[in-house]
């Protein structure tokens, strides 16, 4: 158990992704669904983030102040890619399930198979 | 799929991820690979000064940033594809006296500070993402404040189209004035600084105000949908 | 000290994960994740992470939620 407890912090974040997954798989709303997935998605940010972190180290930023040990800053160039790339496919997301609004009516899955 | 089904799959899933999770290098220590690689190379290799972030995102991962500005790009396109269909907007809810005063107050403000985090990127925390994040979030705040009319008053009428594609179009530009000056597309000629400096420059104001207009038209087209 | 900080951080942040995944209202479930954003951020920038605490401040905290506000006032009319 101990090397687990001393990877906490990646522990966390699995359980963050399982949160997410959860809520995809058992909600019946379409939005919450989209909250699941995004959930998810800053689940595997926090991730990659926590990776590149190093004890008692400061931000990769340098100047005449700064001292090493820095963190590795591309997990944080990717997470910031990343992180804007969601938003869009957040939106793109958003658009289609206001698209089976308005030719079903409403966003229950239950009540889509219904009228499927 | 039945909730308790649901939660049975993922409690049985936990048990190897964190089981993977145990056996990953203790985080936090230095000896890890990922420290002991690129990213030791880069900073003891890269630029002298500055934000090391936003030197990767523009030049080490040029080519990767480049993909980006187009998918969220192709993303607005897909959008306004899907929501084409109008239908008459909305009257804006008069919104509450104190909710409208304080939004009024603070608008310039944040939109001061969303252009200093775009210019500033290259010394301190900040750059064309986050500063597009930044924008489009406040003409976001005003819509849904003082309703989308007001919100699409504020972005500029004309040259809107050519705007929202920003980014890509200055990292063409960057690309193609880097090709000239170095060989390879994308290069940044370190040995003429000011030229080097200005195709920074280009390219954040382009990704930060072309992403400030594509969240901003995100925004209207869910709202025109 | 640092420790305990960032034990406290995870807590909180698994809590308003669940309390996201178990709202019934979605515009409460909205404002929750806005929460959420907003734990992440800051344990970003305690994980010296600056860049990227800025960017989910203003994305996980302001533009998504604002985008899911406006589907769901949208949609429950």
């Amino acid at each position: 158990m101990t090397p687990l407890l001393e990877n906490l912090d990646y522990a966390a974040t699995v359980v963050l992704l399982l949160i997410g997954l959860w809520t995809v798989l058992a909600d019946s709303n379409l939005l919450k669904k989209l909250m699941g997935l995004n959930i998810m998605e800053t689940a595997v940010f926090a991730f990659i983030v926590t990776s590149g972190m190093i004890e008692g180290g400061a931000a990769p930023i340098l100047g005449p102040d700064a001292a090493p040990p820095f963190m590795a800053p591309i997990p944080h160039a990717l997470v910031l890619t990343g992180i804007v790339v969601a938003v869009s496919t957040t939106a793109l997301a958003l658009a289609l399930l206001l698209r089976v609004h308005r030719e079903f009516g409403t966003l229950e899955i239950d009540e889509l198979r219904k009228r499927w | 799929m039945n909730p308790r089904l649901a939660a049975a799959f993922v409690t049985g899933l936990a048990v190897p991820m964190l089981a993977a999770m145990a056996a990953l290098p203790r985080h936090g220590s230095p000896d890890q690979p990922i420290h002991t690689h690129v990213a030791r190379e880069y900073i003891e290799s890269g630029p002298e000064t500055g934000n090391l972030v936003t030197a990767i995102l523009l030049d080490y991962r040029g080519m990767d940033t480049f993909g980006e500005v187009v998918v969220i790009f192709v993303g607005l396109v897909a959008v306004l594809v899907l929501a084409r269909h109008r239908e008459p907007a909305l009257p804006a809810a008069s919104p509450s006296p104190i909710v409208a005063f304080i939004v009024r107050l603070v608008t310039p403000f944040i939109a001061l500070f969303g252009f200093h985090v775009i210019l500033s990127g290259l010394e301190v925390p900040g750059g064309g993402l986050q500063g597009a994040a930044i924008l489009g979030g406040l003409v976001i705040l005003n819509g849904f404040v003082f309703g989308p009319q007001h919100a699409r008053s504020l972005l500029p009428g004309r040259l809107l189209p050519w705007l929202q594609g920003a980014g890509p179009l200055a990292f063409l530009a960057a690309g193609i004035v880097g090709g000239i000056a170095t060989g390879f597309a994308l290069g940044y000629p370190t040995h003429l600084p000011l030229l080097h400096e200005a195709m920074l420059m280009g390219v954040e104001l382009g990704i930060g105000i072309g992403g400030a207009l594509i969240f901003s038209r995100l925004y209207l087209a869910l709202e025109d949908a | 000290m640092s420790e305990l900080f960032d034990v406290v951080l995870l807590t909180l942040l698994i809590l308003t994960a669940l309390a996201v995944a178990r709202a019934r209202d979605l515009a409460a479930a909205a404002i929750l994740f806005a929460a959420y954003s907003l734990m992440l951020c800051l344990l970003w920038l305690h994980r010296g992470a600056p860049d990227v605490a800025l960017t989910e401040a203003a994305v996980g905290a302001g533009v998504t939620t604002l985008l899911f506000l406006v589907v769901i006032a949208r949609t429950s009319r």
